[in-house]
């Protein structure tokens, strides 16, 4: 880990920010670490190829997407979101 | 599970009463969809800053999390899952395809250190769910399009205007394909404009 200015943080500052319990970054009180880059590894370098097969959308993908589980909490957010999975099943109007 | 449907000829939700739901309630919930969005991909954002993701892990969850949101949205606008061929999952495909492209960018300027890992790198990813609104309202055009639907017009909301959304919305009825899309102007994906349709000499759909 890294302090913001680009200096290495010894395992024994990790082991004490780790030992607070706030997690590395969590307290505005505690300087934060950064990941090195080794830590971070590398992008990935995706092909035109790649590219295409990442956004082809097949049955798996509207599967997960129809399993889709809020992460919000807010109740009106929820209830949005709630309206939103039964609009989605909407069948075909046949009144008109 | 609430009764639904969709009236294709409108490109409308009726609710079980037959009532039309308001396009503005229809975008509420679509705005809950990107902003549960946002809370995820910041999440993931929190976690490769505090070196608890790889990049690459990083890069490929955002990737997942970006296809949920274009695809639910893109299906919200076009009636359902009910109603989607494999052409509109192509089309969704292609715009998924360009967000990839920006994310790959974006992954490499975190690698060669362009990118910051402080706050900044959640406010962007923030963008990157926010910009599933451009795909709802353009693939609604789309659909509109099909329709014969021939003008359309930006409407301003609830929320702060940068001033190319002002400008856009006082031009008001413009022939369809020349009113600016969702993202345009200065507030790029975070604008909460809706596009608003008619036939020539016909009210506002």
């Amino acid at each position: 880990m890294l302090w913001p200015d680009g200096r290495a943080a010894g395992p024994g500052a990790v082991g004490l920010l780790a030992a607070k319990g706030v997690g590395i970054v969590a307290s505005p009180r505690l300087p934060k670490l950064l990941p090195t880059r080794a830590q971070l590894g590398p992008a990935i370098a995706w092909s035109d190829a790649d590219l295409d097969q990442l956004a082809t959308i097949g049955p798996a993908d509207v599967a997960a997407a129809q399993a889709y589980r809020p992460l919000t909490a807010d109740p009106r957010q929820r209830a949005l979101l709630a309206l939103l999975a039964d609009l989605l099943h909407a069948q075909e109007d046949g009144s008109g | 599970m609430a009764d639904y449907r969709w009236d294709a000829a409108a490109g409308r939700y009726r609710d079980a009463g037959g009532r039309y739901v308001a396009d503005g309630v229809v975008r509420a919930a679509v705005d809950a969809l990107l902003d549960d969005g946002t809370l995820r991909l910041q999440a993931l954002s929190a976690r490769l800053a505090t070196g608890t993701l790889a990049l690459a892990e990083w890069q490929q969850a955002m990737a997942v999390e970006l296809k949920r949101i274009h695809l639910v949205v893109g299906t919200a606008a076009h009636g359902g899952w009910a109603h989607m061929a494999p052409a509109d999952y192509g089309w969704i495909g292609q715009r998924l395809r360009a967000q990839y492209v920006y994310l790959q960018a974006f992954a490499a300027q975190v690698a060669s250190g362009a990118q910051p890992l402080d706050g900044r790198v959640a406010a962007r990813a923030e963008l990157y769910a926010q910009a599933g609104r451009a795909t709802f309202e353009e693939l609604r055009r789309r659909d509109m399009r099909l329709r014969g639907v021939t003008e359309a017009r930006r409407g301003l909301h609830a929320a702060e205007h940068c001033a190319g959304c002002v400008g856009a919305a006082a031009q008001g009825w413009q022939p369809l394909d020349e009113v600016p899309p969702i993202g345009a102007f200065e507030c790029r994906s975070r604008c909460r404009c809706t596009l608003q349709y008619r036939t020539r000499a016909e009210e506002a759909a």
